[in-house]
């Protein structure tokens, strides 16, 4: 058994990911273009970011990298716009912190870390300690970049 | 029955487990299949890479010597990522030496191949994959053993 062993994942190259990432680029563009981000209100843009996570959620089953960008990209939009709007907006993805899907938990505490550390902290240490696939490496990963300083969360 | 229907049984069987608290001593008794609710022929498929996935940690030596000793549930894994090797070849000895070869559970290679390849606001956006590409063997090296620290596979 290998890499490349066809048991439930493939291995893609950094082209074939270029590719992926172009084509959810250009999808997510088209999503985003149904909102008019900058005078959305906080709550519309919670639930925008709520679902986004959800979506990716489920891409673990099928592997759907496509999709996972897609909402990967409009996600980032969304706190690009609170940020934008300061710290006090930023913050409103501290009622993520308890919320029941995984992925929106991992996702509102790495995106606050730098404006509500120490909670975003407790949440991410919390998912990395419970080994769940998926969030738990991504949680342990952030808080291991953050540590030893690679990390580039703004 | 297919990969792909198998490689979603046990991930599926994965979340519901986990959250249950299932620990090792849970796994070992055939009957948590079951509680997972899957069908017979499915849990039979799965089993081997549902027991795997809750192997307790090993040091990096035991990990290395078990990659010459293929097992059902169970890859193996290039701690440096071959994707990431430089073109030209000349890093290909050293990518499939014995010290970057690891036997990892199935489940756990296909959580860590799937956060190489996400985007992720940790690399400014880049996959971790794409971020590694032309970095030198060390932090890619450094890279990898976290993974493998952070999935539960490697002693801390």
């Amino acid at each position: 058994m290998s890499d490349d062993d066809d048991d439930g994942f493939h291995v893609r190259t950094i082209e074939e990911l270029h590719q992926i990432r172009d084509q959810a680029l250009i999808e997510s563009a088209k999503e985003l273009e149904k909102y008019d981000l900058p005078s959305m209100c906080i709550d519309d843009m919670m639930a925008l970011f709520e679902h986004a996570c959800m979506e990716q959620y489920d891409t673990y089953v099928d592997d759907d990298l496509k999709k996972y960008n897609i909402n990967y990209n409009i996600m980032i939009a969304v706190n690009d716009e609170l940020k934008a709007r300061g710290v006090q907006a930023r913050l409103s993805l501290l009622r993520f912190f308890d919320h029941p899907n995984l992925q929106v938990r991992v996702k509102a505490a790495t995106l606050t870390y730098r404006v509500a550390p120490e909670a975003a902290r407790r949440c991410l240490d919390d998912i990395a300690k419970a080994g769940f696939p998926d969030q738990s490496l991504a949680a342990g990963m952030t808080l291991r970049a953050i540590d030893n300083g690679t990390s580039m969360l703004t | 029955m297919t990969a792909k229907l198998r490689s979603a049984a046990v991930k599926i069987a994965l979340r519901y487990l986990v959250k249950a608290g299932m620990v090792t001593a849970d796994i070992l008794a055939p009957e948590v299949m079951i509680l997972a609710g899957i069908a017979i022929e499915v849990a039979d498929a799965a089993y081997p890479y549902v027991k795997a996935y809750f192997d307790p940690p090993q040091t990096l030596e035991e990990l290395q010597q078990a990659a010459n000793s293929p097992e059902s549930g169970y890859e193996i894994h290039h701690i440096v990522e071959q994707a990431t090797a430089s073109p030209d070849g000349a890093e290909d000895a050293q990518i499939d030496s014995p010290e970057n070869l690891v036997r990892i559970p199935t489940a756990k290679h296909w959580d860590l191949n799937r956060w190489y390849e996400r985007e992720n606001e940790e690399f400014g956006g880049l996959s971790p994959r794409d971020y590694c590409k032309g970095k030198s063997w060390e932090e890619r090296q450094r890279v990898g053993l976290e993974g493998l620290r952070e999935i539960g596979v490697l002693t801390p």
